[in-house]
């Protein structure tokens, strides 16, 4: 407001309807006892009622020329559907392979760090690639996927599976991300003058609540995804997460 | 008469009388949003039809859950137009008005004659409206055109369309009405207020 009355930006916003609720009733308000707010609203009203009109004729009066018919472009309709349904096929198949080799690599990943959980090998966890590389096939399918939108049954089961492998990889590398910080706690700990045994120890110390974070995540996930399948938003979280564990996987290489 | 949804299964599944059926229903619509755009009717007519084939090809890719068929359509003309004024720039860049030889940029690509008679047509609101951004065009244009009651579009739609958050959509309409208001002369407008009045 500019001293008791409001300014032409916050009318003009009243006009559009671009106020918040709170400040519209103010504004009504004001607009009851003031007739100078009152004539300049009037006055906008009045331009923006010729606005809508000019506009809505200058549409409408304009003709196509020279209309093209419908059997014009029926042949590049069926060039373009047959096309289009042959890149589908190849992008899916693609990314369906991609997803599954990123679940396999994750997989396998998992199993020679599952036998190191209870002894002290800290560099291994730090350099296994296979980790970093599901991550990464995991990436570039989400990527792919980014803004691509389920239409028909077939995208939409597509959609489906390529979901339910980002979510069961994510899972399994969710599991090596708390490997990876159980090796850098214990690496700190051991930094703070203990031996690698009383490390050992103390270790349940952050796998207990990375494991319980876990657990609430891929729940919390799977719920969140299954509600948003093919959805923009579920494929940024994947993006997101894919990216969070992709850095924590790396980090034990730039510490080391 | 089969509703528009049908018509889109049915296209999925192949049959083109659908697609035509399609083609039809919405062809003078989206020429009219891209005349609103681009104030050329030349231009308009090819981006109609590029749009519409384009959409009717990626059928597969609308997704009735999260929009309507006409905003996933006009979501692709704004596309369409925006080439177009892509093509209308790099039309009229020559070297010597790069290197500032020659004169000013030359007026969009289009005929003369044409152009003339529609100026003549046109009144002052609609010239102002096509010296506007284009994202404040298409802001103002898809604001008061179009939309389920033909009475504009809602936020979240042109949100939608343009590719922007609501809060910006809602900047935009704002800005270019604003500047609507301060390029239109107080006694122009007095005059069409007039003659609305009468």
């Amino acid at each position: 407001m500019i001293g008791k009355h409001f300014s032409e930006e916050t009318i003009i916003g009243y006009l559009y309807h671009t106020l918040t609720d709170a400040r519209r009733e103010e504004m009504d308000a004001h607009l009851s006892v003031c007739s100078r707010c009152r004539d300049l609203l009037a006055a906008h009203e009045v331009q923006q009622k010729q606005i809508d009109q000019e506009l809505k004729q200058a549409i409408k009066r304009a003709a196509p020329e020279a209309p093209v018919p419908f059997a014009a472009i029926a042949p590049q309709l069926r060039r373009g559907v047959l096309r289009s349904a042959r890149w589908e096929r190849l992008v899916n198949g693609l990314t369906v392979a991609t997803a599954v080799s990123g679940l396999i690599l994750a997989l396998f990943s998992l199993f020679p760090l599952v036998q190191l959980f209870w002894v002290w090998e800290l560099h291994l966890a730090a350099i296994d690639p296979l980790p970093t590389v599901a991550s990464i096939c995991f990436g570039v399918v989400m990527v792919g996927q980014f803004e691509r939108r389920p239409g028909i049954s077939f995208s939409y089961l597509s959609a489906s599976v390529l979901t339910l492998l980002l979510w069961s990889g994510t899972a399994v590398i969710g599991l090596q991300n708390i490997l990876v910080l159980r090796d850098l706690f214990m690496w700190f700990v051991v930094l703070q003058g203990n031996t690698p045994q009383a490390a050992l120890q103390m270790s349940p110390l952050i796998v207990l609540p990375a494991a319980i974070l876990w657990i609430i995540v891929v729940i919390g996930g799977a719920e969140y995804h299954w509600r948003r399948i093919g959805q923009r938003e579920s494929w940024r979280l994947f993006a997101l997460t894919i990216v969070i564990q992709l850095l924590l996987l790396l980090l034990p290489r730039f510490l080391f | 008469m089969p509703t528009e949804q049908t018509l889109i299964q049915r296209w999925q599944a192949g049959d083109e009388r659908a697609a035509e059926a399609l083609y039809q229903q919405h062809y003078r619509r989206v020429f009219h949003l891209a005349y609103g755009l681009l104030g050329d009717v030349a231009e308009a007519e090819e981006a109609a039809q590029d749009a519409l084939a384009y959409a009717l090809i990626n059928i597969g890719r609308y997704e009735p859950r999260l929009s309507q068929f006409s905003t996933w359509l006009h979501t692709i003309t704004v596309s369409r137009c925006r080439d177009q004024q892509r093509k209308r720039r790099l039309a009229t860049l020559s070297l010597s008005s790069w290197l500032g030889w020659g004169k000013e940029l030359a007026a969009p690509a289009a005929n003369p004659e044409r152009r003339l008679v529609a100026k003549e047509e046109q009144n002052a609101i609609w010239t102002a409206v096509q010296t506007l951004s284009p994202p404040l065009r298409e802001a103002i244009v898809l604001r008061h055109w179009g939309g389920a009651t033909g009475d504009g579009h809602t936020y979240r739609e042109i949100a939608d369309i343009v590719g922007c958050p609501i809060g910006t959509a809602q900047s935009r309409v704002r800005l270019a009405y604003q500047q609507l208001s301060q390029r239109l002369s107080t006694s122009e407008l007095a005059l069409l207020a007039e003659e609305n009045l009468s």
